[in-house]
């Protein structure tokens, strides 16, 4: 008895007192091996973001660990890490891509736990971290129509409005029938409104397209009046331009962006300094301001004005990786 | 020792045998024509003995030395045999210089600098180009790129020149004069040449030697003259112009003491003697050669004055039936009994359509082959 | 002995079995770097075709890709895919050799300088011209469609390129340069007594353009159809971005679907899908030899020659105005968009409070476009060399040698022409990935530059064997009479008469290496970047001003290679 309660308190001192002393010493420690290493690659979908490139350089210059990135489009940044594993070469530390693809590679094996990160706590829901992903921006979606073909007050203000026969023929949207921010609306759509709203969605005959960037600019210069599902963060590189974000007032679909240290990383330690160095307020308030919803609390408050109402929005729901396909193939079937 | 030594050489394309074992020994210094009609496989042999064929069969030698050898597997690249070329084309390079193209032979084995510009410039005046050297080799006549080829074939000591009808793109006239021009060059160099011709008055102008093929093979390989007067076959007689082939009977036959065989023969309207190349006893047919030109005219049975002894030419009696002026000569078709003859005669001393003719040959002037 | 004919220094005899050894080890070498290059990346797809899954990952041989492929979508798609693509390559080829006899063979004023400006459009990104098309010709506010208006006062719509016009016409673009290069140094390498004789026999002078020009020219104009067919085949951008939005697929949209657009990438039936498409332009490529076969085209002879300059008289300002409309509207409309929105803050708002040197200033100030600029032009300098030099020796075995092994390499530097880019990038990361880690290709310029040259060699291939085609054999075998050896001949007879077509292909290469991105972004690795990856960049990162600013600055080198070859290639014609 007494042995059993000995041991039980020898075993509950360390457990109560470890998480304040013990992990301030060993996050000194993952500092100086972070240091020691030098040196972080990052493969990232996320392709062409200065605001990646803010949050690198502040990295870099706190911790004096040089960072090297490969771009390249989230199934390119796939395959390249499936490859490389399994032909043996381990070439990179940080994977950062939308929670689909994460999920996936997850699946595959493609990751190792990242160990302890302190700003982790500061995640608030509905965005969570497990011991393999750490959520690390969100992609919200909304509508962009054209201010000069759309009178103010006659733009959708819920969701539903689209299905208004104003806009028959008249939205130009990104493809609900391939991975990326149609398939994202069109789930959020369905498990919101259900399969009617898409069917209905469907007579309004949206011309579909996989440029974003162009279907932004063609609505700009006016050849339709309404886009969607329009990622807010590309806002940054249309002011300017006679156009206008609204979220509608059920909310925001989403979709997040999970960062994740990769098997066998070369940099491990410096990975995990770069992922808490992601979430420090500092750095989620860059991709606030971008357009890019935080996921640490404190954030969205300080954001320039302009951004705030949009990121203050409610969260309105996210894709399901396990149900994307079937999701995809039930896209093909209304939208043929 | 031969220049060029060909032992049974053969290649064939598919089925057809372009070339069929072959021999042959050309001598240093001499000058050998391959000569017969299109197609018998006169430039393959040019063209195997230059490296850019292989012999399928038998060897070919080069100033003694071995360089291909069908059996044992031995094959000389074209780079290393060290000829000179004359194509029926010119293949004059057209990005090149007069200059240029004759100096190519000396360029590639990087000869210097200075020696390149002396014997090109030697080269040139040798084929009287030496004005041209600047020029660029597309803005040249026929004749010109033709010497410009010749230089080019010469500017490097060749241990055989080779040429493939060189002279068959110019016009009638200076195909004489080059021909000409080229056998006193080639006696002045002394150099060992193979030459490829299809006109048989070109092979006999130039050559110390002709060989006549016909379908892959040689059919003789003789001085000119014997070529043409005692032709070792048919073939080779019909070769040369448009000879008379008279079928007759030996009646007898005596060699004297030179080795010469004289025949004497029979046949459809006429009888005489004739020279053969070997002895045939009486009663086997043969074929007696006769040249157009050699035939002379007389009266039906007044012999010609001057003419041989009857015992020594062949008489022939018949109707002239045809007659075409030709300016100086008169070519006359005559009728000996069904035989058809021709006849170049003066055209002065021409008979008439109609009339009754005797044609006499000088039996020097009659070759009997068998038939 | 005269002189001239002094004995020189023999060289050192060679065994002729040494030659033969060498011949046979260069041939095993050159099919050994061949099937490195194309069979390996071959190989390694043809295996996840196979494969329930891709290379690395367990699973099970299967023929389940190939059955998959077997749909009325997939040959409603392929219907469609040949269709576009013959359409497009019909049309390019006539209006082709139409420019390139008028350039090389007419006396048509200014034709120097057209040579250089038609071919441009072929030099610049395709989405960028897409971009400016997309401005013109879009249906609702595309500017030809707002001046068509305006001239008529209605509200109709003269074009809209969202349609399958749309996309035949964007691929014309690039399609009618692409054959033009290829054709225009042929009708300049032409004997004038090939046509004159034809003339002479009393054929007109279109008979013989059609029976004798045309027809001698065989090789290289079925050559460039082919090529630009098969390419057409597996373009991809323009389908993607004219066709797709209206529901026109084709072969290479529904491969990206298949591997981008689903969760789980379809790598069997992409691989699949592609195997099949192959073996439909092998047919094609076996088609053209059959055509070839046996015939001869040569049209650059021993006897020398300059080509036939046709008098066209008045009908020459005819010509003239031919030629500046086609680069009116296909160079003028679109680069001149590109130009004057470099200029503005946004593409296509040109308005005065908008206009901005920003773009410039950021490109010119981004470390990453000169690091990748740095590394691309090294690529393209030492891919197009390496390139052209490997096309050169394979179009000479395989076109002027009867070599055992020949028609293996004709078909290997065929291969990886045949294989859409976005397919074959994923062959050669697999291929490069699995290889030995002592090997340093993976991750490093090596493994760019043994793609590019492998995606090179079908262009530099044709062209030079569609060149030393037109040359006569004797030229060549009387310089091997004549001491050269073989290297020597290729270089001072073959290759110097056919430089024109070499420097063409190494442009063609040059600027393919700059353009290329289905491979490039399978293959660079942080620090190894390149052109079109840094363009991809800016171009998802919302910057197609700089984008543009990037493609001008391409052109801008376009042109002055153009003219520095050009100026070469006047050179020596006015010395013929
Ligand atoms: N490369 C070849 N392929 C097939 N047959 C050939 C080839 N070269 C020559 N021949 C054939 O070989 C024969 C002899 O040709 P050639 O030597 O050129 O004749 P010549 O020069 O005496 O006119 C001809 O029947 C010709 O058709
Ligand atoms: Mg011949």
């Amino acid at each position: 008895m007494l042995r059993r309660d000995v041991l039980g308190v020898l075993a509950m001192a360390p457990a109560i007192v470890a998480p304040a002393m013990a992990q301030g010493d060993d996050w000194a420690k993952v500092v100086e091996a972070g240091k020691k290493e030098g040196k972080l690659v990052i493969y990232t979908a996320s392709i062409g973001s200065v605001f990646h490139k803010a949050v690198i350089k502040s990295f870099e210059q706190k911790y004096g660990i040089t960072v090297e990135m490969l771009e390249a489009r989230a199934s390119e940044v796939r395959e390249r890490v499936r490859v490389e594993q399994a032909a043996g070469r381990f070439l990179g530390d940080i994977h950062h891509n939308g929670s689909t693809t994460t999920w996936l590679m997850m699946r595959d094996g493609n990751f190792q736990p990242h160990g302890v990160v302190p700003n982790v706590k500061n995640i608030v829901p509905p965005y969570e971290a497990d011991e393999i992903r750490i959520p690390c921006e969100v992609i919200s979606y909304g509508l962009m129509v054209n201010r000069n073909l759309v009178k103010p007050g006659d733009e959708p203000k819920s969701w539903k409005d689209i299905l208004d026969p104003r806009w028959t023929g008249k939205i130009l949207s990104d493809d609900y029938r391939a991975l990326g921010g149609g398939a994202v609306f069109f789930v959020v759509m369905h498990n919101t409104f259900g399969k009617e709203f898409l069917e209905k969605l469907a007579t309004q005959k949206p011309v579909f397209s996989r440029d974003l960037q162009n279907s932004e600019r063609r609505v700009a210069r006016g050849e339709y009046p309404l886009y969607l599902p329009f990622s807010l963060q590309n806002y940054n590189n249309l002011k300017g331009l006679p156009v206008t974000p609204i979220v509608p007032a059920e909310g925001r679909p989403y979709v997040r962006f999970d960062l994740t240290v990769l098997k066998n990383a070369p940099h491990p330690n410096a990975a995990r300094l770069f992922m808490n160095h992601y979430l420090e307020p500092d750095s989620q308030l860059v991709f606030a301001n971008a357009g890019y919803n935080p996921v640490v609390g404190g954030v969205v408050e300080k954001t320039i004005p302009e951004i705030r109402s949009l990121l203050a929005s409610k969260a309105l729901g996210t894709t399901v990786p396990e149900r994307q396909d079937a999701m995809l193939a039930l896209a093909k079937e209304i939208f043929k | 020792m031969p220049s060029v030594t060909l032992e049974t050489v053969g290649r064939h394309f598919g089925e057809v045998k372009a070339v069929d074992a072959i021999d042959l020994a050309v001598e240093h210094g001499e000058f050998v024509t391959l000569l017969g009609p299109s197609g018998c496989g006169k430039t393959t042999t040019l063209r195997m003995v230059a490296g850019l064929e292989r012999n399928d069969t038998g060897r070919i030698a080069i100033g003694g030395r071995v360089v291909s050898d069908a059996l044992a597997d031995l094959f000389v690249p074209p780079d290393h045999r060290k000829l000179g070329m004359v194509f029926q084309s010119y293949a004059i390079w057209p990005h090149m210089t007069v200059f240029d193209n004759v100096a190519y032979p000396l360029a590639v084995r990087r000869v210097g600098k200075a020696e390149i510009r002396d014997r090109v410039t030697a080269a040139l005046r040798l084929v009287e180009m030496d004005r041209f050297a600047d020029r660029p080799a597309p803005a040249l006549s026929g004749g010109q790129q033709q010497r410009v080829a010749i230089a080019r074939a010469l500017v490097f000591e060749p241990e055989v020149l080779l040429l493939d009808e060189p002279l068959s793109n110019l016009d009638a006239r200076l195909r004489t004069q080059m021909g000409d021009e080229f056998r006193a060059l080639q006696k002045r160099l002394d150099i060992t040449t193979l030459y490829v011709t299809h006109d048989q008055e070109e092979a006999m102008a130039l050559s110390d030697r002709v060989v006549v093929m016909q379908r892959g093979r040689i059919l003789q390989a003789d001085a000119p003259e014997a070529v043409y007067r005692r032709p070792a076959s048919r073939d080779v007689a019909a070769f040369f112009g448009a000879p008379n082939l008279i079928d007759a009977t030996v009646t007898g036959c005596r060699t004297d003491a030179s080795g010469v065989h004289t025949l004497t023969v029979e046949g459809a309207g006429g009888r005489g003697a004739c020279r053969a190349g070997q002895p045939f006893p009486a009663g086997t047919s043969v074929l007696v050669v006769v040249r157009p030109e050699d035939v002379a005219l007389g009266q039906a049975d007044a012999p010609p004055a001057g003419a041989q002894p009857a015992g020594d030419r062949l008489a022939w009696t018949g109707r002239v039936t045809g007659g075409v002026f030709r300016g100086s000569r008169r070519s006359l078709t005559v009728d000996a009994a069904g035989l058809k003859l021709n006849v170049e005669c003066p055209a002065t001393r021409a008979a008439a359509v109609g009339d009754m003719v005797t044609l006499l040959v000088d039996a020097d002037n009659a070759w009997a082959l068998k038939a | 002995m005269v002189t001239i004919v002094a004995p020189l220094g023999e060289r050192k005899p060679l065994l002729s079995g040494l030659w033969r050894y060498s011949r046979g080890a260069g041939i095993s070498a050159l099919i050994a770097l061949l099937c490195f290059l194309s069979l390996y990346p071959m190989i390694m797809l043809l295996y996840g075709s196979l494969h329930s899954t891709p290379p690395g990952i367990p699973g099970v041989f299967n023929l389940d890709g190939y059955l998959a492929i077997a749909t009325t979508e997939n040959l409603i798609v392929l219907a469609n895919t040949v269709g576009i693509s013959l359409v497009k390559t019909g049309l390019a080829l006539v209006l082709a050799v139409l420019l390139a006899w008028i350039v090389a063979r007419t006396d048509t004023p200014g034709r120097g300088i057209l040579e250089v400006l038609i071919t441009l459009p072929f030099f610049i990104p395709p989405i960028l011209t897409a971009t400016a098309w997309a401005m013109l010709g879009n249906a609702q506010v595309g500017t030809i469609n707002l001046a068509w208006r305006w001239l008529t006062g209605g509200d109709g719509t003269l074009v809209d390129v969202y349609s399958y016009g749309g996309v035949i016409w964007h691929m014309m673009q690039y399609s009618t340069p692409f054959i033009f290069l290829f054709v225009v140094d042929a009708f300049r390498a032409m004997d004038p007594s090939l046509e004159e004789s034809s003339r002479m026999s009393g054929a007109t002078r279109w008979q013989t353009f059609w029976r004798i020009t045309l027809a001698l020219m065989l090789p290289v104009t079925t050559s460039a159809f082919l090529l630009s067919f098969i390419r057409g085949v597996e373009s991809f951008e323009s389908a993607v971005f004219f066709g797709t939005p209206v529901g026109i697929e084709v072969i290479t949209t529904t491969i990206y679907h298949s591997i981008t657009q689903r969760a789980q990438p379809d790598y069997q039936s992409a691989t699949a899908l592609s195997f099949a498409a192959l073996a439909l332009m092998f047919l094609l490529v076996l088609l053209q030899n059959r055509l070839l076969r046996g015939r001869s085209f040569t049209t650059v002879t021993g006897k020398g020659y300059s080509p036939n300059i046709t008098r066209l008289g008045r009908l020459r300002w005819v010509t003239f105005a031919l030629c500046i409309a086609f680069f009116m509207v296909s160079v003028a409309l679109p680069i001149g968009q590109l130009l004057l929105s470099s200029f503005f803050k946004f593409f296509g708002f040109y308005q005065a409070d908008m206009l901005t040197l920003d773009h410039y200033r950021n490109v010119w100030e981004n470390s990453g476009f000169w690091r990748a600029f740095r590394n691309t032009l090294l690529l393209g300098f030492a891919g197009a060399t390496a390139t052209m030099a490997l096309g050169g020796i394979v179009a000479y075995v395989t076109t002027r040698t009867r070599w055992r092994g020949r028609r293996l390499i004709d078909v290997l530097a065929w291969l990886p022409w045949m294989m859409p880019g976005m397919v074959l990038g994923i062959g050669f990361l697999w291929g490069f990935a699995i290889l030995p880690h002592a090997i340093p290709i993976y991750g490093t310029l090596w493994a760019l530059l043994l793609a590019y040259i492998a995606l090179g060699t079908p262009v530099a291939v044709r062209v030079t064997s569609a060149a030393y085609q037109q040359i006569a054999t004797d030229i060549e075998e009387c310089s091997r009479v004549h001491g050269a050896g073989w290297w020597q001949t290729l270089g001072r007879i073959l290759i110097a008469l056919a430089w024109p077509a070499f420097a063409v292909g190494w442009v063609l290469i040059f600027f393919g290496i700059m353009r290329e991105l289905s491979a490039s972004i399978l293959l660079y690795a942080p620090g190894t970047e390149v052109l079109s990856v840094v363009m991809l960049k800016l171009w998802v990162g919302g910057k197609p001003e700089e984008v543009s600013v990037i493609g001008l600055v391409m052109l801008i080198l376009v042109l002055v290679f153009r003219w520095v070859q050009l100026r070469f290639i006047k050179k020596r014609i006015s010395t013929l």
